[in-house]
C-alpha cells in the first residue's frame, strides 16, 4: 500500500506541487474574492448609486445657499461628511448584502468542508469586506473630491480659499472610520444571521430604527450612535470628539469580538 | 435525532459507500465526519484528527462534495478551483490539473451561473479533486451527471484508490456502488444496519445469473455438482452460499460444469445484490425477490419452477 501511494504521488506530480504552492494563499483567496465583487451587480449598483447621491449633493449644495452638510462654500468638505454619514450606513447594507451571499450561495458549506476553522473563514470574509471598504472610500472620496472641485471652480470659488487641508484630514479619516465600522457591523449581521437578507435586515434594523429613529427621542443615547460620532469625527455635532471616538472603538471592537465568538460554534447544517 | 449509534471505521485505500434511503442520515454522517457538525456524542476521528481541526494539512488532504455544488456565479469555473486551492494551501496549478482531469476544456473559463446542474456537479467534483487529497468524502457525487460524465467520475474515483487513496461516499446508484466500492455500508434510521463488500450483502450474495440457450441442460449439470439453482425469467440463478463458507464455488465451477456437460452461457455473471439488500433495509417497500427452491423443490425432477411449485404446497 505504501509503495502505491509513493507511485500515485508521482503519477500526479505531487512533488512538483508541494514546491509551488503559494507563499500566501489566504491573500490570494482574498484576492480572488475581491476580484469576483467587481463582477457582481449588487456592489456596482451600490457604488453607482453612492456615486450618484454624492455627486447630486454637491450640485444642489452648490447652487443652494446653505452649502453642503453645514461647510459653506466648502464642498470637498461637505462632500467628505456626506460620505462619512450616511455614505457609511449605505455601504454597511452592501457589506452584508455581499458576505450574506456566501450563505445563500452555500460556499460557506464548501470552504467550510475544506479548512473547517470557523475564525478563517469569518476572517476571510472580514478581509474580503475590508479590502471593498478601502475600494469604497478611495473611490467615493476621490469622486468626491473631484466633483466639489469642478463645482467650485464652475462656480468661481478660488480653490486656496476653500481648502482647509485639516478639515479634510479629519472628514477623510472620519469617512474611513465610518466605512470599516458600518462595514464590519454588516459582515458581523450577515454572519450571526447567516444570510443576506437577514444580515441587511438587521444592520437596517439597527441603523435605521435605533441610531436614527429612537436614539434621539432619549437624551442620554442621543450622542452615543455610530452614527453621530461618525458625523462629529466628520466635523459636524456638538459631543465630545473623544467620546466619538471611543463610541466608533467600542462599536468596531465589540462587533469584531461578537461576530467572531457567535461564528467560531457555527454548526452548518444548511 | 439523524444519526443514533453509528459505528463506522473507514480504511485506508478503501472506496467506502454508504446507501440507505432519503433521511437515513448519510449526508449527517458526511457533515459530522467533514467537521460542518458537532456529534453530541460519541467520538470522530478524520485522518486519526478531530474533524474541526486543520493540522496535519488537512485542507489539502480531504476533498469533498457534500448536498449539491456550492458556489459563487460571478467566478468562472477555473477562478472557482483556484479559489478552492487557494483556500486549501494546494497549488494554484492544481486548478489547471482537474480541469485537465475531468475534461472542463473552455467551460472553465465560463462564468458558473451558466452552467447546467450537471456541470455544476462536474465542478463541484472538480474541486474536491483539488489538492490532490488523500481522501475524498463525497455525497452523491454523480448525481445529475451524464452518462459520460458519470463514468469519467467513476473512473477518476477507481483511479484515486488504485493510488492509494481513500473514498468515503454515499449514493442512491446502487449499480455503481456495487461496481465501485470495496466496502458497502446499508444505513437506515441513522444506524448501520449492514456493512461488508457489495458482492457479500444482502439475499442475492453469493448468487449467479447464468444466461444458456438450454435452461434444462444447464440445471442438470448444475445440480449434478450440488449446487442449488433454479429457473428465473428464462435465467438459471445458481446460489453458491455464504461469504462465510470454506471452499465456496465461484463462477469459474459453474463455468466448467457447463462447459463439461455441453452448455456455454452466453452470458455469466453475480447477481446484483444491493438492489436486494436495499429492499430488504427498506423493507415494506421491497420487491419480492426470486428466492431459492425449498428442500421439497430441490427434490423434484427437472424441469421445474418456483412458481410451478408453489402450487403444489
Amino acid at each position: 500500500m505504501r509503495r502505491q501511494r509513493v507511485a500515485g504521488a508521482a503519477a500526479v506530480g505531487a512533488p512538483r506541487h508541494r514546491a509551488e504552492r503559494r507563499s500566501r494563499p489566504f491573500a490570494g483567496a482574498v484576492g480572488l474574492r475581491a476580484r469576483e465583487l467587481a463582477r457582481r451587480p449588487v456592489v456596482l449598483a451600490a457604488f453607482s448609486v453612492q456615486a450618484m447621491a454624492l455627486a447630486g449633493a454637491e450640485l444642489l449644495g452648490a447652487v443652494t445657499a446653505e452649502g453642503l452638510g453645514g461647510a459653506g462654500d466648502d464642498l470637498v468638505l461637505g462632500g467628505l461628511r456626506v460620505l462619512a454619514v450616511p455614505g457609511g450606513l449605505v455601504f454597511g447594507v452592501l457589506v452584508a448584502a455581499v458576505v450574506g451571499s456566501e450563505f445563500g450561495w452555500a460556499t460557506e458549506r464548501a470552504l467550510l468542508a475544506r479548512d473547517p476553522r470557523r475564525l478563517r473563514f469569518a476572517g476571510y470574509q472580514l478581509a474580503v469586506a475590508a479590502v471593498l471598504s478601502l475600494a469604497w472610500w478611495a473611490v467615493q472620496s476621490l469622486l468626491a473630491v473631484t466633483v466639489a472641485a469642478l463645482l467650485q471652480a464652475g462656480g468661481g470659488i478660488v480653490a486656496g480659499a476653500a481648502w482647509n487641508a485639516p478639515a479634510h484630514q479629519a472628514a477623510l479619516a472620519a469617512a474611513l472610520a465610518a466605512t470599516l465600522t458600518y462595514g464590519l457591523l454588516g459582515a458581523a449581521c450577515a454572519l450571526i444571521l447567516r444570510g443576506a437578507l437577514a444580515g441587511v435586515v438587521a444592520l437596517l434594523a439597527y441603523a435605521l430604527l435605533g441610531e436614527l429613529v429612537l436614539a434621539p427621542q432619549w437624551a442620554p443615547a442621543a450622542g452615543w450612535t455610530v452614527y453621530a460620532a461618525a458625523a462629529r469625527l466628520a466635523g459636524q455635532g456638538t459631543i465630545p470628539v473623544a467620546r466619538a471616538g471611543l463610541v466608533v472603538t467600542l462599536a468596531f471592537v465589540l462587533a469584531l469580538g461578537g461576530c467572531l465568538a457567535l461564528y467560531a460554534g457555527r454548526q452548518v447544517r444548511d | 435525532m439523524v444519526l443514533a449509534g453509528l459505528d463506522l471505521r473507514v480504511d485506508e485505500g478503501e472506496l467506502y459507500g454508504l446507501i440507505g434511503p432519503n433521511g437515513a442520515g448519510k449526508t449527517t454522517a458526511l457533515r459530522v465526519a467533514l467537521g460542518l457538525l458537532r456529534a453530541d456524542a460519541g467520538q470522530v476521528r478524520l485522518l486519526g484528527r478531530d474533524p474541526r481541526s486543520a493540522a496535519g494539512a488537512r485542507p489539502r488532504r480531504v476533498g469533498s462534495l457534500i448536498e449539491a455544488p456550492a458556489l459563487s456565479p460571478r467566478l468562472t469555473g477555473r477562478e472557482y478551483l483556484l479559489l478552492i486551492a487557494r483556500w486549501a494551501q494546494a497549488p494554484d496549478a492544481e486548478a489547471d490539473r482537474v480541469v485537465g482531469l475531468l475534461g472542463l476544456g473552455r467551460m472553465a473559463d465560463r462564468p458558473t451561473a451558466t452552467y447546467s446542474s450537471g456541470m455544476r456537479q462536474v465542478l463541484a467534483t472538480a474541486a474536491a479533486l483539488v489538492g490532490p487529497p488523500d481522501l475524498l468524502v463525497l455525497d452523491e457525487p454523480t448525481v445529475g451527471l451524464d452518462p459520460g460524465h458519470r463514468r469519467r467520475v467513476n473512473d477518476l474515483l477507481g483511479d484515486h484508490v488504485a493510488r492509494g487513496g481513500t473514498v468515503l461516499l454515499s449514493s442512491h446508484q446502487l449499480d455503481d456502488a456495487e461496481r465501485l466500492c470495496t466496502r458497502v455500508g446499508l444505513m437506515a434510521a441513522g444506524r448501520l444496519v449492514e456493512e461488508g463488500p457489495p458482492t457479500e450483502l444482502g439475499p442475492a450474495a453469493g448468487r449467479f445469473e447464468v444466461t444458456v440457450g438450454d435452461p434444462e441442460a444447464a440445471l442438470a449439470a448444475l445440480r449434478a455438482l450440488r449446487l442449488i439453482c433454479w429457473r428465473d425469467n428464462g435465467k438459471v440463478l445458481v446460489e453458491t452460499g455464504a461469504a462465510f463458507q470454506v471452499g465456496r464455488p465461484d463462477g469459474s465451477v459453474i463455468a466448467r460444469a457447463l462447459a463439461a456437460a455441453g452448455v456455454y452461457p452466453s452470458d455469466l455473471r453475480r447477481s446484483p445484490t444491493l438492489e436486494l439488500a436495499y429492499a430488504e433495509v427498506t423493507s415494506g417497500l421491497a420487491p419480492d425477490p426470486p428466492r431459492p427452491p425449498t428442500d421439497r423443490e430441490a427434490r423434484l425432477e427437472p424441469p421445474f419452477d418456483p412458481p410451478v411449485a408453489e402450487a403444489f404446497r
